[in-house]
């Protein structure tokens, strides 16, 4: 299997300011109608900021300098993976303003169909700035060795 | 916006159903800034058809996001606990996706109201795209 010495292996932590611009933007893209998302006003009713949507971990996953750094240390190459499944935990609510950190490790890699499909399973913990862990994440990747 | 009174449901229900779509190129490249995911296979033609698709598919997560909304729609956020999906098959341009959720089981718990909730989306054709299933705690 590509890379399988890769198990366990950590990846450095990555900092991640939460502002109001990628909470309203990402939202927006994904078709939220929930004010909460959008309106300080409202938002702040109950809570610190706008708060941030279910998927937003996804954002914070993204938007830093090399998203795919461990895709590439398997040896795998972009264009033969697939998002075959995705979990979240959550702790504790996340707001604009946040600084989020973001720690991640290689967690599983098997294969399935003898070889044909490979998956990678990715975890990361994320805490705030009053380190707090506020949602951890699963991500599963299926790579086509078939094609 | 309404939500869900947990006195008042059981085992079998459904939460309102979401239709999104249909899911244009132009979402992708919207959602593709909005989340930083610039994977080319969701917003480059050529390069889908290099790696055997026939075009671009949806980002899972866009449609992750979408399916999210029957439980944020209906239920506190702050009593999700728990949501994790596997993407069944691709979601293409053009597709109608029609978003589901059951209550599959409650539970009356020290901690408040356990709910787990069953969640799916189809496209048009009745093509499961993804399934996935959330823990939700009512306090």
């Amino acid at each position: 299997m590509l890379g399988s010495s890769l198990l366990n292996k950590n990846y450095p932590a990555v900092v991640f300011h939460v502002t109001k611009h990628q909470i309203k933007s990402f939202s927006e893209a994904t078709g939220q109608t929930d004010p909460l998302y959008f309106n300080e006003n409202i938002s702040k009713k109950k809570r610190p900021s706008l708060l941030a949507p279910l998927t937003f971990l996804t954002v914070i996953d993204h938007k830093q300098k090399k998203p795919y750094q461990y895709i590439i240390d398997l040896g795998m190459d972009l264009g033969r993976i697939l998002h075959a499944g995705q979990k979240y935990m959550y702790h504790h609510p996340i707001y604009s303003g946040d600084v989020i950190t973001k720690r991640g490790k290689i967690s599983n890699i098997y294969e399935k169909n003898n070889g044909d499909l490979q998956f990678v399973e990715f975890k990361s913990y994320y805490t705030n700035q009053r380190d707090i862990m506020v949602a951890e994440s699963l991500a599963i990747i299926a790579y086509r060795n078939n094609i | 916006m309404r939500l869900l009174n947990t006195n008042n449901i059981k085992v079998g229900d459904k939460l309102p159903e979401l239709v999104i779509g249909p899911i244009s190129r132009n979402s992708l490249t919207i959602y593709a800034d909005a989340s930083g995911d610039h994977n080319p296979i969701h917003i480059d033609q050529g390069f889908a058809r290099q790696v055997g698709l026939p075009d671009v598919i949806a980002h899972g997560m866009l449609v992750m996001s979408y399916l999210g909304q029957v439980l944020t729609n209906n239920i506190d956020q702050s009593s999700v606990k728990e949501y994790e999906v596997k993407f069944s098959s691709m979601t293409n341009i053009g597709d109608v996706l029609t978003c589901n959720g059951t209550i599959t089981h409650m539970d009356q718990t020290e901690m408040g109201k356990l709910l787990k909730i069953e969640l799916k989306v189809l496209d048009q054709d009745n093509d499961e795209k993804l399934i996935g299933e959330s823990t939700i705690m009512v306090s």
